[in-house]
This record gives structure tokens, C-alpha cells and sequence, in this order.
């Protein structure tokens, strides 16, 4: 189903439900995984799909038609993922421990992450970016999203996110060379 | 979906009910959204009424008024001059000075020299009567009570010494 017809699904408030069901059913894997890459916890993560996804439905009339339904809902996605991390941050900062090394702890012990010692140590090298940088470079690594597409839904320019992505895996690099000398390709 | 090896997993047909979650909570949402928001616009108004109470309260005791002084003790059915009375002039003078104004003084103070008797007595500023003519009964009425201590009185609330 396009875009177009979904969105004349949700226009109609007697059709809306059975839309909003397209809509879930063709993008919920795809959010999960962007918000998934971010929080790097499953429960976390679960929670965060569908609280975006009530969002959606309760904005729905709110969306402006500048951009197609998919980059919308990516675009709350990641934005309710990052305010998901800084108030988690904020939270931490008050017990005087950070959340990165809280993160890495719980993925030590997390069945839902496979305890490969390179992936740990890349996610180790992540949770060292800044957020945002972070965010960039997950959905260039792993979603594989253009950085045409990426611009729309981060609504920031393609030369910036380029600029970001290259800072982002040359750091990433350093970090992994510097703990074990292990070399990681990363394509631009 | 994940082109690059996923060092992430999950639990088992999670996708395949992660749909029907979402569709229950949007709906357990939407009922509680809609009772909150209703008592959220009951909480707006009732907020916005007290505000307007308050500021009107506020306005209302910030509005000077004039502050007459009741305690003013009153000389019979006379009106005090708003004439201001030096604390260290004597009695005489100041009856002296009203003198002047008035056509003859009947008054007597005790302690003070007596003076001639007035018709008239000088009349507040916003007084409407030029002057005010007694009756004898009025002047006796006038004398009765200057006999007492009520000029001391008045002489002492209006720190005037004699």
C-alpha cells in the first residue's frame, strides 16, 4: 500500500484503525530496530516502539504532508529515543554513575545480545559518541539508510550527516585499534 | 531488514505480536486521553477563574481610600476647623484667631482666659453654609461640654500643648 492510501485510511475516522494497522504492520520492525540500536535494551526498546507508535496515532492529523508517512514516523521514533536517553542520562547523573557504563553493564548480561567480544567492543566504541553522532551512525551501519533519506528524517543537510558519519567511524576506529588492534572495515 | 550481521535479538514471534500490543494500548490510551483531557479543560477553567478572582482582590484592596479619622472627637453639634494648630500655640491665641472669624464667642475654656461669644462658627471648607448660627440651647449645649475635659482631649489626641 502507498503512502497516499494509507493516509486516506487515517483521514477517515470510520477506516482510521484498519490504516493505522497498515501502517504499524509495514514500518514496526524497521522503528524497532533504529530505537533498538539507540537504547540497546529489549524492554526498553519494546517500550519505546509502542509508546512512538501511540503517538503516531494520536498526531496523525498533525502530520503536514511535507515529508512521506515512513520519514514521519522515523523522525518521532529517533526523536523519542534520544529524550528517552537524556532523561535516562539526567536520572543517572544524580546517583553519580554514567549511563554509558550502566548500558554496557546490562549488555554483558543481556540474553538478547549475542556476547560477541568485537560487537561488545563496538558498542563500547559507540556508547563513547555523542548521541546524535551515535544515532548517525547506527542508521548508516546498520539500516544502510541513504544519506538523502537520512537528511529527510533528521532534517539536517547530507553534507553535515556525511561529515558526521566519517568523524563518527573514524572514532570508532581509533577506539577499537586502540583496544586490540583489531581493524574494522567501515564503508562510507 | 538488517543488512549487517545483528549482534541484537529478540524474543520469539515478537514482530508477529508486537502489532496486535500496539493496536491495544493506542486504544487503552485513547479512552484514558479522552477522560484526562476532559478533566484537564474542567481544571483549566476552574485555574483561570481563581486567577481572575485573585487579581480582582488584589486590584479591589490596592485602591486607596480616603481614611477619615473617626476617632476624631466631636466637639457637640460643631465641626473642627481643618485650620492646622500649632502643638506650642497657646488656647488663647488659637481662640483668639477664631475670633477674627467669628461675629461673637461664647465659649469657655477652663484654665483660659473667657472669651466673647460667638454666633458663628467658622464652617470645614467643604461646608456648603457660610456660617452657622446657635441657638442658645446649642451654646449651652457648647459650654456644658467645654467644661468638661474634652478640649484636653482633643488637645492631647492632636499632641497640642498648652
Amino acid at each position: 500500500m502507498t503512502d497516499k492510501e494509507i493516509f486516506d485510511l487515517l483521514e477517515n475516522k470510520q477506516s482510521r484503525e484498519r490504516g493505522f494497522s497498515v501502517l504499524v504492520n509495514q514500518l514496526k520492525e524497521r522503528v524497532y530496530w533504529q530505537i533498538r540500536h539507540m537504547v540497546l535494551s529489549h524492554e526498553d526498546a519494546n517500550d519505546l516502539v509502542q509508546e512512538v507508535f501511540i503517538k503516531v496515532f494520536q498526531n496523525i492529523d498533525s502530520f503536514k504532508h511535507d515529508s512521506s508517512l515512513s520519514t514521519w514516523v522515523y523522525r518521532i521514533a529517533l526523536n523519542h529515543a534520544l529524550n528517552f536517553l537524556q532523561s535516562k542520562k539526567r536520572r543517572k547523573s544524580l546517583v553519580f554513575s554514567s549511563l554509558e557504563n550502566s548500558m554496557l553493564e546490562n549488555l554483558k548480561s543481556d540474553k538478547f545480545f549475542e556476547t560477541n567480544e568485537i560487537e561488545f567492543k563496538l558498542q563500547k566504541a559507540l556508547l563513547s559518541l555523542p548521541n546524535k553522532q551515535r544515532m548517525v551512525f547506527n542508521l548508516r551501519y546498520y539500516d544502510e539508510m541513504p544519506f538523502k533519506d537520512m537528511a529527510q528524517v533528521l532534517e539536517t543537510s547530507e553534507s553535515s550527516l556525511k561529515a558526521s558519519y566519517h568523524f563518527a567511524s573514524k572514532k570508532v576506529q581509533e577506539q577499537l585499534l586502540e583496544e586490540e588492534n583489531v581493524k574494522l572495515e567501515l564503508t562510507d | 531488514m538488517e543488512n549487517r550481521e545483528n549482534p541484537f535479538k529478540v524474543p520469539e514471534n515478537y514482530f508477529e505480536e508486537l502489532e496486535n500490543s500496539i493496536l491495544s494500548q493506542v486504544k487503552k490510551n485513547s479512552k484514558k486521553r479522552y477522560f484526562f483531557s476532559e478533566i484537564k479543560t474542567v481544571y483549566k477553567y476552574a485555574a483561570t477563574l481563581l486567577l481572575l478572582l485573585a487579581l480582582g482582590g488584589i486590584i479591589w484592596w490596592s485602591i486607596p481610600t480616603n481614611t477619615i479619622n473617626n476617632s476624631t472627637p466631636q466637639l457637640a453639634k460643631t465641626t473642627i476647623s481643618d485650620k492646622k494648630i500649632e502643638a506650642t500655640q497657646p488656647i488663647e491665641k488659637i481662640v483668639k484667631e477664631k475670633k477674627e472669624e467669628r461675629e461673637t464667642i461664647i465659649t469657655h475654656v477652663e484654665g483660659a482666659k473667657p472669651i466673647s461669644s460667638v454666633s458663628t462658627i467658622q464652617q470645614p471648607k467643604d461646608s456648603t453654609n457660610d456660617e452657622l448660627k446657635l441657638t442658645e440651647e446649642e451654646l449651652q449645649y457648647l459650654e456644658y461640654y467645654l467644661q468638661g475635659d474634652i478640649i484636653n482631649d482633643y488637645l492631647t489626641y492632636n499632641s497640642i500643648e498648652l
